[in-house]
This record gives structure tokens, C-alpha cells and sequence, in this order.
């Protein structure tokens, strides 16, 4: 198992070494660089920026430099610990990660557990009642999740609580606890207010979790063992739930590599519209404004994250499943 | 208006007659009653300086109490912050925008040549942390922001090697200039010109290393990677640093730092204003500025009555319907503001364009009348400003004492007749299958513009004319573009067209001519010869025709005088010149805008300037509003 | 199962024709098929919308470009079918109401009260605004419009420049939904080749294969789409513009495919007919495509049905973002950004029709999506 693992990180090491490449080319493929969208942002606001203050800028952030050469710089500094400097926010993009990581990864791995938490029952649900009036509805408003794109049912939910219920849901506190220390009421006011995010951003992810445990669970129930096992008299709920769920959540299992970057994708748009205090927003302005230490330091972490999701479900996996743990290259 | 008036004669006249107003009592806010009490803050008197400024409010002398809400977009809003709290420059303009009157320099005195400026501060001005406010600080403001080392942002529109500064004494601060410079008051009280009351020694000495050697530890040690950058960021044009001290009415509570989302700023115990009523100004105890992401949730917080004062970002013809029928609801109301912008959208073609055909072209005038009378401008009237304003060309407004009709009107009526007429004169009579007019090279004339996409009104104008201009045979390819794309071939003179709403339309027309000749980097209509104005060693510069080169010595030559009426002769001349040139192509004259104003808010005025120079609100001195219950 | 009752009268007994039990696979999917009412159902609303991408001139009352200053945001109209005389006679002849139109200079908006004494009737197959029929026909017949061609005739609405918001529709789903099964297509032949020579030959390419699909997987796609999108050069016509995008989609997407082909193809090498047919001596060409490929082409079809709404709401994701489509292309993307403000939710929603029919098209595609899957193995029990 050890062995396992390691050759996993190894594996992961380089992964991430090819993505940086990829990612530091991306974002140098538009053409300009900070300090032309830096100019843009400043002309729509109204101010003028003179001729020397750019030169001066693009000396300063050594934007003239070839990109082999500032790669290779980027690296070295990343190796070295030291993610680099927003161009953007003045400031280490260390900083920007330690003051919105927090919220960010509540934000999402809230969402990701509700979406569990709902999709779950619904799917076996779903599966076990099949082509019932529950499946067709369940199946639908999963479904409605999953078609309705992030952004509009973001600014339609935003528009129908102020109109409805005269509330407004963006952001994720009231202004008096928004620099607050956090405390009991800090988190009931976040708890207030997260629940609309979540509900848009888990919408889509639990549409496709129900799908995936609703056929599996169909493909299970159909073997010939539980219909032996029905036969045999076990009451309905032990057969359902003894062995096809359990053998039905495999692939939800090994569904956490993708459903970490699909919410924070999804959590993407959605935390513009919402005014989320998260690191999408940053990460959306960076990209834009070719913000590139900030932007490649963001992109890898998603990146990171996604790896590591895939490693601890494919472990989780060969913990729940028997076979794989036996069937696994550099196992006993 | 007239109680103020009657109001500020009488009081003037009192305060004449008392003299030094040792025996004035002052009066404070509650909250600053009680520190007074608690011993933590000293008596109002010795807070205040000597002689303070009084403020004789718009409507009625108000009370204290209550916190002004309003929204910043993204990390980089200060200019939102700089209209609102932040315009207490050391001169100001006045609330018409006609004059240049004291504010934190009590007053002031011009030589004939204008190159010497006196300026006289109060006795006894604090900054916000309770140190003295001195002409030291601003010896020491000017010498940083001027000083070669500096290598960070630099007020626009000032020369710095011909600019040196001295303290005569603690309250005297005179500015010497080896060359005239008439404009230079309006720069000091225009958004650019408060740098130098914005640097306090006793605080932002420690970043700079000819006032202490140990500046780039301090700066390293407050986290900037060089003493250049803690000056930008913490010192002059950001507000990064809370604990920088002010003369603002607040005082800076949260840092604008990208990370916050929520600023807010209290009230300043040493601000240096009081009423008629000898009430020490602001009335407003605190306010909060929400920086949020989207310009939608702004309209939200606008339509659901959390907004109590702004016209930032959200204020379009788009939004006004929904803002406008929520009034009830919310508990706002809408006040006007007369735009300084002269123009909506502006067509600029490219004239020194490195194509030679499309240089050739650009460059005929007829071409560019042509395609102006092609324009139907009362279409994009009634479409898309719901009827609101004129066809108007770029030039100062109708109510500007630089109004010039030629410059104004020329090529403003919708007549494709004579367009097509004037394109056939030029030799452009062959067509091709589409109707689409050859140009000098064979080829059908295709003239690429690209808007920023996230200002769709440029877009939708564009897509009007698209059609209009198919009707006189030529091909305008009209697209939106990331607007860092659009910019960056501006930069590099790569673009065909350009378009931008119009700055210059009133008084500010002196301060930033870019549509009158070629200026600065906003005049994208010839880049290569704005840069030759700039001067600033870009190889993209080239020497302009005669004419233009005239009018560019008619601005340097207006520039060195202080002499306001020759300064409004020699820009006249400019305007003549320009309106023969006929550079760019405007095309509606805006209406009036909107502020939002919540109901309980006092002395908010019914109608005022909107322009970036004149940074609206701030003349109209905020720190007189205030809440009503 | 043999059956001692009559065959029924004037019926060939299927025994005798030896059709009996004969059926062959296609039949044995839509039969599985259509047990499924939801899959059938949306198979109907994509047929719609095919029709409407392909006749889209044809069903547009109104040209989508015109632009019309009196009727920015005017509300929907509303069919009427049944007319009502005066004198109490009626008959059946579609017909709208007019509009009284005012405008409002305080708020800077129109007012548009539905005026019943102004009746504009509809023609079927009236003559009005000239386009080409599938892009080759020049024509100008269209399927509804207003008898007098300058009634107005908004059935869901006009846009902030007047523009009708039906004929936008109709033409933004034939880009939308071209987008997305052209985004498939390639995503399919990459996914079929890479992943089908993957799960074939084995070894190091497989092995290869795995490791370059758990790295694109890993990327995260939205900062990849808008770095790719916003290096586009500016010069490029729209049509080019539109095949980048697609392009683009696609190359991210076709790992999914890949991984299902490759899943099948290994699945498969360990059926016995498969081998059976090695031994025999068949060509590895023979071999795919006359035993391997029937057994998984329903499965293909499947993830590639499902792979379309993906598509089609990245496509519109990028759109919000400001890139990728852009005006004056019109695609629902693009509608959607245009909508994508409080003042429409407010005072127009009509405007947010893009987003119903999103919503609808990725549905349907989904439902369908199900009922191959459910379908596509007819051998299961």
C-alpha cells in the first residue's frame, strides 16, 4: 500500500510540473500583459495613465523579458516556497491564499457534502421506485440542476429573493460581521447567507451523482442475487441496503477526483454573480488582467487539488472494494 | 440657494467684524463628547485649528449620526474613494466649477507671471492622528513624489523638475516654478492634485530614504517588496494603509486592500471644517463601502435602498428604468447630475495609421465627413438612449464658454445623399458584389473597430452604424474584445478605430484636450503624434502636420501663462483648428444622469457636475450631508 | 415458447415465414427505446429544435438584425386565435394586438400598453424579409407574419434595440446547437481513435494514454477555456471565431469519450467471439469493425449524446465571461449575456427565453442520453 502511494505522489509531482508549464503558457497567450489591462481597467473607470507611468510598470515587473525566462523564474521561486506577487493586489499572492482559502474551501467542501447528503437518498430513491412518479420528478429537478446554467439561476435566485422576500442574498455576511473575528453569531450570519451559493453551485454536481447512483444501483438490483435474496425472504430494506448500495457507491467513490474542480468551476461563476468572498472572484480578475503570478499560483492549487482528490478516492476505493485493493499494481 | 446665500453674507459679515474667533465655541458629535469626558481625546478647540474652515451647508445645518453606504467595484475603486471621503485637496474648486477656491490652504497668492504660488495654512491643523499638519509635510510630499528614485505612479500633469517646493514658515508653503504654468491651481484642485496633502512626514518619512535611512527595512518590515512601492500603495494614491494619517472628514477604518469586503471609515476627530453653527463637521458618523464584484449587485443593493448616496458604475440610461420605478420601495430618490462628458461614444479613426491606403484614406477629410453625415444619429437616440440628447459632435457643451458651433454641429445631420456624393468625389466609385466601395488598394474598404465588451453600450451604438454605413458602401466590422485586447493595439498604433465616450466637454476641456489635438494616450485617434506631444522617447512618435504642431504650441503657450482670459483666447484658437481638422467623429450629446440619494439624507444637492476632474461629489463637500432621522 | 393458438386471421404465422424472433439490434433498441416516455418525448422536442436550427429564416416573422427604436423592450404579444366581430360573429383567425406606445423621460423607458382596438391578423406564408434558406436559397417566404409588414409582431418579445426575440431565438439555436454536436463530433473522432487504439493495443500506449487523460482531466477547465479564447486573434472572421470555440470545447472534452471507448475496447478483448475471431485469422481491421464495433456504437452514442449539453453550457459559460461568441453573432450564449442583468429580470423577462430553451435543449439531450443507455445494451435482461 505504501508503495502505492508513493509511486502515486511521484506520478503526481510530474503532473503537476507538465500542468505549470501549461498553465504559464495559457495565460501568456493573450495578447498584452498586466499592465495593458492594468491601462483598459483605469481608462473605464475614468483616469488617464501617462506614457512613463507604463514604461516605468513594465521595467518594474520585468513584463519585457522572454517567457522562457520568466517561466523559468516562476519556478524557481515556487520551488523555493514563494509563490510569487500580485501585480494586481500589490501583495504576496501568499497573503491573497491565507486570507480567502479558508472561506473558500468551506464554501466548496460545504457543497460538496450536501451534495452527497442529497443526492444519496434521492438516487437510491430514484432507483429503487424506478419509472415511479418520485423517479420521473426526482430525475426532473435533478436534471432542471444540472441544464440551468450557474450564472442565470444565480442572478434569478438573486432577483427573486429581493422581489419575494425583500432579502438580498449576495455576499457572505452582513455588513457588521464582514471583518468581524469569527464567533457564534459571525457563523450563524454565514450560515444565512451560504445557504444560496451552495444551493446553485451543488445543484448541478448532485444532478450527475444521482444519475450515476441511480444506474448503478438499477444494474445491481437486476442481479441474480438479490432477486435470490428476496426470494429467500429477507425483508426489502435489508436486501436494498446490505449489499447493491454498497456496491452501488463505488463509483460515487471514485466520482470525488471530478467533483472537486467541477464545484470549484461551478463556484467560478457563480461567486461573481454572488459576490462571494472566495478566491474565484481573485482568480476570474487574474486571469483577466494576466495577473500571472497570482493566476498560475491559483490554477495549480485547483490542479493540486483535484490530484489529491483523485488519489484519496482511488484509496478510499481499494478501502471499500476488496478487489481493487487486491487488484492494485504494487499492492501485497 | 438664497438662505445660503443670505446665510453666508450675514455670517461672513459677523465673522469680519468679530475677528479671531478665540472666544468661538465649537461644538462635536456625541461620541466624541464622551472620549472628551473619558479623557482620551482632547477638547474640540484644541482639535480644531485656529481659524476653521466653515461650511455653509446646501440646504440646512444638520445633525449627527448615521452611517453612508455605497459600493466599490473591484481592488481598483479608489477613484470612487478619492470622490467621496477623499477630496480634501490643499485648493478645491468651487461647487460650479468656475473657480479655484481655498480649502486646507486658508489662501493663497499667485504672482503675475504664475510661477510663484503662496499658499497659507491654518494654525493648529491636525492630521488625523492628532499630530500638526505643517507646510513641512507638504515640502516633504512634493520632494517624494518628484524625486527620480520614486519610481512608482506620478500625479498626472505635473512637471517635476520645474516644480521645487519650500516652507517659509510652519504655515507658509510656497511653490516655485522655472516656467509658468497657468493651469497648475486647477491641477492642485483637480483629483490628480491631491498627492501632496496625502503624505504625512511624521508617518510616510519612514518609507522614503532621503528623510530616513532605514527605509527599505521599514518598508520590507510593513511587507512591500521596496520603499517605491510602500510609498504607492500606503502613501499616495491607494488606501492600503489604515493607519496612514489624513485630513479627510473620516478616517480610515478597514484597508482597501482587494481582500476586504467591507471598508468602512469613521469619523475623523480632527477634521479641520465646522458649520455656520460652529458644529465640527462631518455629520455623518461612518461610512461603509461594500466592494463587490458585479456591477448587478450594486443595481440590487441600489433598488433594495442600501445605497444612500452614489452614482458609481451602476448610474447608466440602461439601469434607470428599474432604479427609477424601485424609488418607493427603496426609500431613494434620484437627483441629476449634468455629464461633462461632451459625447456618449466618439468614432476615432486611426489618421497615423502604418497602413499607407488606409493612412491615405483616413486622412481625407471627406472621408471623414462623409461618414459622419452617413450616420443616422437620431436613430441611436431613440434606440438606445430612449430618446434622451442631441446629435453632437466632439466639443465642449453648449453651456462651456468654449462652446463653438462649427466644432459642435459640423457633419451632424443624417444625409447618406451627400455622403456618397462626397465618397464619389474622392474616387471611391467602384463597388464590389456586396455594394461595398473599393478603396485606394482594390480592396473594399473594411474598417475594424473593437469595443470593450464590458461596455455594451459601445457595442449596440456600433451595430447601428454597422447597418447605417452599408447604405453608403462601407464595411464596418464591428466586434466586441476583451477590453485589455482593445487597449493594447491601441498602444501599438495597430487599430483601424476606436471609440470612447468623450471627456473635455466643460472645464475640464483645459486639463485634458485629448479630442481637440492630439494629447495623451487617450487620443487614440493618432497615437504616433500624441506621443510626439508626450514626449517621452517612444519610438512611436512622429512629428505632425503644420496644423496640428500649431495647435500643440498654442497649448504649451497657454499653459505658461496665468493670464485667464489670454489662456481662454489661445485655447479658442485651438478649438478653431481643431474644428477645420475635424478629427474624430461624435455622436450624441449625453442628458443628464442620475444620483441615488436616500430620502433621509440632507442637503444633497438637486443637481451637480459629473466629471472625473472635477471628482463628483466631492466639491459639493460631503462631510455636510446628513441623515435626517 | 411455443404457442398452440390460432394465429390470428389474415396474419402470416411468423413461425412459418421464419421471421419469428429475428429482430435485429436497431429494432431491439427502439424498442427499449421507446418504453421510456421521458427519452421519447425529448427525442420529439429535439426534432423540433433541429427543425427549428435548420428552417430558422423560414419561422423568423422578423429579420433578428433589424433594429427598431420604437420597440425597444416591448413585451410579448400573445396569439389570439379566435376573432370576435363587432357584431357578435366570430371566427378562427390569429391575429395580435397592438401596441400603444409611450415614452417615459423621467424613468428612460417605453411603456408599451397591449391596445385591443388595434387587431393586426397573421398570414400563414407571407412574403417579407429576404434571406437564404439553408444558407444556399435566396427567399423571402416565411411560415407567420403580420398581413401589413410593418405591424409590429413580437410573439416573445423584443430585445433593448427592438430586435424580435423569437427570430433571435430561432437563429441562436441553430448556432448553439451546431456548436455542440460539431464540439462532439471532434470530441468523438479524438476519443475514438486515441482512446480505441488505448484499449486495443495495450501496453505502453495505453499507459501513456491514461496518464495524458488524468492530466487534462485534472485541469481546470474555465481558466483554460478564457486563456485559449482571449488569444484569439481579433482578425478572424466569425466563422472562424466559431470553429476555434468549438475546437477549443472539444479538445478538453474528449477524454471523457476516450475513457469510455477505451473501457469498452478492453471489456470487449476478453469476450470470446473477439478472440474467436483473432484465432480465425481476421485482420485487426476486420476484427474492430465487424465484431467490436456493434457491440459498443450505442454506448459511443450514448456518452456522445451526453457530451452535447455539456457543450452547449460551456459554450454559454464562456459567453457570460465575455469571451468566446461574441455579438453580433447570435447564439443563446450570447442572448443569455445580454439578458444577464437586473434591469431585464425586472422589467423584460421575456428576454431570458435563451436560458428556458438551455434549459429544454440540455433536458431533452439528457433524457435521450438515458434512454440509449437504458437502451443500448438490448442483450441485457
Amino acid at each position: 500500500m505504501l508503495t502505492y502511494i508513493a509511486r502515486r505522489l511521484v506520478t503526481m509531482v510530474f503532473t503537476l510540473l507538465a500542468l505549470s508549464v501549461v498553465v504559464f503558457v495559457v495565460i501568456q497567450l493573450p495578447p498584452g500583459d498586466f499592465v495593458t489591462s492594468y491601462i483598459a481597467t483605469l481608462a473605464a473607470s475614468g483616469e488617464s495613465v501617462d506614457q512613463e507611468a507604463i514604461n516605468a510598470l513594465r521595467d518594474r515587473y520585468k513584463l519585457d523579458s522572454p517567457v522562457l525566462v520568466q517561466y523559468a523564474s516562476w519556478l524557481g521561486e515556487l520551488l523555493r516556497g514563494n509563490l510569487g506577487y500580485s501585480f494586481e493586489m500589490q501583495m504576496p499572492v501568499g497573503n491573497i491564499f491565507a486570507d480567502r482559502i479558508g472561506i473558500s474551501l468551506a464554501v466548496e467542501l460545504t457543497a460538496v457534502v450536501v451534495m452527497w447528503a442529497v443526492s444519496i437518498p434521492i438516487g437510491i430513491y430514484s432507483a429503487v421506485n424506478q419509472y415511479s412518479v418520485g423517479d420521473y420528478l426526482a430525475t426532473i429537478f435533478g436534471f432542471l440542476g444540472l441544464a440551468v446554467p450557474n450564472f442565470l439561476f444565480a442572478l434569478i435566485l438573486m432577483y427573486v429573493c429581493y422581489n419575494w422576500f425583500g432579502v438580498t442574498i449576495t455576499g457572505l455576511f452582513s455588513p457588521e460581521y464582514m471583518n468581524a473575528r469569527w464567533s457564534v453569531g459571525r457563523f450563524l450570519d454565514f450560515a444565512s447567507h451560504v445557504w444560496a451559493p451552495i444551493l446553485v453551485i451543488s445543484s448541478a454536481g448532485a444532478a450527475q451523482l444521482v444519475r450515476v447512483l441511480r444506474a448503478n444501483l438499477l444494474d445491481e438490483l437486476n442481479k441474480p442475487y438479490v432477486l435470490t435474496a428476496r426470494a429467500k425472504g429477507l425483508p426489502r430494506r435489508t436486501v436494498i441496503w446490505r449489499y447493491p448500495v454498497r456496491v452501488a457507491m463505488n463509483p460515487l467513490v471514485s466520482t470525488i477526483g471530478w467533483v472537486l474542480p467541477t464545484v470549484i468551476s461551478s463556484s467560478f461563476v457563480t461567486a461573481i454573480v454572488l459576490n462571494l468572498p472566495t478566491l474565484s472572484p481573485i482568480l476570474l480578475r487574474a486571469l483577466l488582467s494576466q495577473d500571472m503570478y497570482l493566476a498560475g499560483a491559483l490554477i495549480l492549487f485547483m490542479g493540486l487539488l483535484t490530484l489529491i482528490g483523485t488519489l484519496i478516492s482511488d484509496l478510499l476505493l481499494a478501502w471499500i472494494d476488496p478487489r481493487i485493493r487486491l487488484g492494485m499494481v504494487g499492492a501485497n | 440657494m438664497k438662505y445660503r446665500n443670505r446665510m453666508g453674507l450675514s455670517l461672513a459679515a459677523v465673522l469680519a467684524l468679530t475677528g479671531p474667533l478665540a472666544a468661538q465655541t465649537y461644538t462635536q458629535a456625541p461620541e466624541l463628547e464622551q472620549a472628551v469626558a473619558a479623557g482620551t481625546l482632547p477638547p474640540v478647540e484644541q482639535r480644531l485649528p485656529e481659524n476653521p474652515m466653515v461650511v455653509t451647508p446646501i440646504d440646512s445645518v444638520g445633525q449627527y449620526g448615521g452611517t453612508w453606504r455605497s459600493a466599490l467595484k473591484g481592488t481598483f475603486d479608489t477613484g470612487w474613494v478619492r470622490r467621496t471621503v477623499g477630496y480634501q485637496p490643499l485648493v478645491a474648486y468651487d461647487y460650479d466649477w468656475t473657480e479655484v477656491v481655498p480649502n486646507v490652504a486658508e489662501r493663497f497668492e499667485v504672482n503675475d507671471t504664475a510661477t510663484e504660488f503662496t499658499f497659507h495654512l491654518r494654525k493648529g491643523h491636525k492630521w488625523s492622528d492628532g499630530e500638526p499638519f505643517t507646510a513641512d509635510d507638504l515640502v516633504f510630499a512634493l520632494n517624494l513624489m518628484k524625486s527620480p528614485a520614486y519610481g512608482g505612479r506620478k500625479a498626472n500633469g505635473f512637471k517635476w523638475e520645474k516644480m521645487s517646493g519650500e516652507a517659509i514658515d510652519a504655515q507658509t508653503f510656497k511653490l516655485t516654478l522655472t516656467e509658468p504654468n497657468g493651469l497648475l491651481l486647477q491641477r492642485l484642485a483637480s483629483v490628480e492634485g491631491m498627492f501632496i496633502v496625502n503624505a504625512a512626514k511624521h508617518y510616510c518619512g519612514k518609507y522614503f530614504p532621503d528623510t530616513d535611512a532605514a527605509a527599505i527595512d521599514n518598508a520590507k518590515a510593513a511587507g512591500f517588496e521596496s520603499w517605491t512601492q510602500a510609498v504607492e500603495q500606503s502613501c499616495f494614491f491607494n488606501f492600503v494603509d489604515e493607519d496612514r494619517p489624513l485630513l479627510f472628514a473620516w478616517r480610515q477604518v478597514t484597508p482597501y486592500d482587494g481582500l476586504n469586503q467591507l471598508i468602512q471609515w469613521e469619523r475623523n476627530p480632527y477634521f479641520f471644517k465646522v458649520d455656520t453653527e460652529g458644529q465640527q463637521l462631518p455629520y455623518i458618523d461612518d461610512v461603509q463601502m461594500i466592494q463587490t464584484e458585479s456591477v448587478e449587485d450594486i443595481v440590487l443593493q441600489a433598488v433594495a435602498g442600501k445605497i444612500d448616496f452614489s452614482n458609481r458604475h451602476f448610474a447608466t440610461v440602461a439601469n434607470k428604468p428599474v432604479i427609477f420605478e424601485n424609488q418607493e420601495s427603496g426609500g431613494y430618490t434620484l437627483t441629476s447630475t449634468v455629464d461633462a462628458r461632451m459625447n456618449h461614444a466618439i468614432f476615432q479613426l486611426n489618421l497615423t495609421h502604418d497602413d499607407e491606403n488606409k493612412r491615405k484614406l483616413y486622412n481625407e477629410k471627406d472621408f471623414r465627413a462623409a461618414l459622419s453625415l452617413g450616420m443616422d444619429r437620431e436613430e441611436i437616440i431613440d434606440v438606445i438612449f430612449a430618446g434622451q440628447g442631441e446629435p453632437y459632435q466632439a466639443a465642449p457643451r453648449p453651456t462651456s464658454p468654449f462652446y463653438s458651433e462649427e466644432l459642435a454641429r459640423q457633419f451632424t445631420e443624417y444625409d447618406p445623399d451627400r455622403a456618397n456624393e462626397l465618397l464619389d468625389g474622392l474616387g471611391l466609385t467602384e463597388r464590389n458584389s456586396g455594394g461595398i466601395r473599393l478603396g485606394y488598394d482594390g480592396q473594399p474598404i473594411r474598417i475594424q473597430l473593437l469595443s470593450p465588451s464590458d461596455q455594451s453600450e459601445f457595442n449596440d451604438i456600433a451595430q447601428l452604424v454597422v447597418e447605417q454605413w452599408k447604405d453608403i458602401g462601407i464595411d464596418l466590422d464591428a466586434r466586441n474584445a476583451e477590453r485589455s485586447l482593445v487597449y493594447e493595439r491601441v498602444q501599438n498604433n495597430s487599430h483601424d478605430m476606436h471609440i470612447w465616450w468623450g471627456d473635455g466637454g466643460l472645464n475640464d476641456a483645459l486639463l485634458d484636450p485629448r479630442f481637440y489635438f492630439p494629447f495623451g494616450l487617450e487620443s487614440a485617434y493618432a497615437p504616433k503624434w500624441a506621443q510626439h506631444f508626450m514626449n517621452s522617447g517612444s519610438t512611436l512618435a512622429e512629428a505632425p502636420p503644420a496644423d496640428v504642431q500649431k495647435q500643440m504650441d498654442l497649448y504649451l503657450e497657454m499653459v505658461g501663462t496665468g493670464d485667464k482670459a489670454r489662456q481662454q483666447e489661445l485655447f479658442a484658437e485651438i478649438l478653431d483648428i481643431a474644428a477645420d481638422q475635424f478629427y474624430v467623429i461624435g455622436t450624441v450629446l449625453p442628458a443628464d444622469g442620475y444620483v441615488v440619494a436616500s430620502k433621509n439624507l440632507g442637503n444633497v444637492p438637486a443637481s451637480q457636475i459629473y466629471s472625473w476632474v472635477y471628482p463628483q461629489p466631492g466639491p459639493m463637500e460631503t462631510a455636510q450631508l446628513y441623515f435626517m432621522n | 415458447m411455443v404457442s398452440t393458438t390460432e394465429a390470428p386471421a389474415g396474419d402470416i404465422d411468423p413461425r412459418i415465414t421464419g421471421t419469428a424472433g429475428t429482430e435485429s439490434q436497431w429494432q431491439l433498441i427502439r424498442r427499449r427505446f421507446s418504453k421510456h416516455r421521458l427519452a421519447v418525448v425529448s427525442l420529439w422536442v429535439l426534432g423540433m429544435f433541429a427543425f427549428v436550427a435548420l428552417f430558422a429564416g423560414f419561422i423568423s416573422p422578423n429579420d433578428p438584425g433589424d433594429v427598431k427604436a420604437r420597440y425597444t423592450f416591448a413585451p410579448p404579444q400573445g396569439i389570439n386565435f379566435i376573432d370576435r366581430n363587432d357584431d357578435g360573429g366570430w371566427a378562427i383567425r390569429p391575429y395580435v394586438y397592438g401596441y400603444d406606445v409611450e415614452v417615459n423621460p423621467a424613468s428612460l423607458s417605453r411603456s408599451f400598453v397591449i391596445a385591443e382596438n388595434k387587431k393586426i391578423y397573421l398570414n400563414f406564408f407571407v412574403r417579407s424579409w429576404d434571406y437564404k434558406l439553408f444558407g444556399l436559397i435566396p427567399t423571402d417566404l416565411h411560415l407567420i407574419g403580420p398581413e401589413r409588414s410593418r405591424d409590429p409582431f413580437y410573439i416573445l418579445g423584443a430585445d433593448r434595440l427592438g430586435r424580435d426575440m423569437f427570430s433571435r431565438l430561432a437563429y441562436g439555436t441553430q448556432i448553439s446547437l451546431s456548436v455542440g454536436l460539431v464540439g462532439v463530433l471532434m470530441s468523438l473522432i479524438l476519443g475514438v481513435i486515441i482512446g480505441g487504439a488505448a484499449g486495443y493495443f495495450g501496453g505502453w500506449f495505453d499507459a501513456v494514454t491514461q496518464r495524458v487523460i488524468e492530466f487534462l482531466r485534472s485541469l481546470p477547465t474555465i481558466p483554460l477555456w478564457m486563456g485559449l479564447a482571449a488569444a484569439m486573434p481579433s482578425g478572424w472572421s466569425p466563422l472562424q471565431v466559431y470553429f476555434a470555440i468549438t475546437l477549443i470545447l472539444s479538445l478538453l472534452g474528449w477524454t471523457e469519450l476516450a475513457r469510455v471507448v477505451r473501457g469498452r475496447f478492453l471489456a470487449l478483448n476478453g469476450e470470446d467471439y473477439v478472440a474467436a475471431a483473432r484465432y480465425d485469422g481476421c485482420s485487426h481491421g476486420r476484427v474492430i469493425l465487424r465484431h467490436m464495433v456493434p457491440a459498443f456504437t450505442s454506448h459511443i452514442i450514448t456518452a456522445a449524446s451526453l457530451a452535447v449539453p455539456g457543450m452547449i453550457l460551456a459554450e454559454t459559460a464562456l459567453s457570460f465571461l465575455g469571451l468566446g461568441l461574441q455579438a453580433p453573432v447570435i447564439s443563446w450564449g450570447v442572448l443569455l449575456q445580454e439578458a444577464q442583468n437586473i434591469r431585464t429580470l425586472a422589467t423584460a423577462p421575456w428576454l431570458l427565453a435563451p436560458g428556458a430553451a438551455i434549459v429544454i435543449a440540455v433536458l431533452a439531450m439528457n433524457f435521450v442520453g438515458d434512454g440509449l443507455r437504458d437502451a443500448a445494451d438490448p442483450y441485457a435482461s
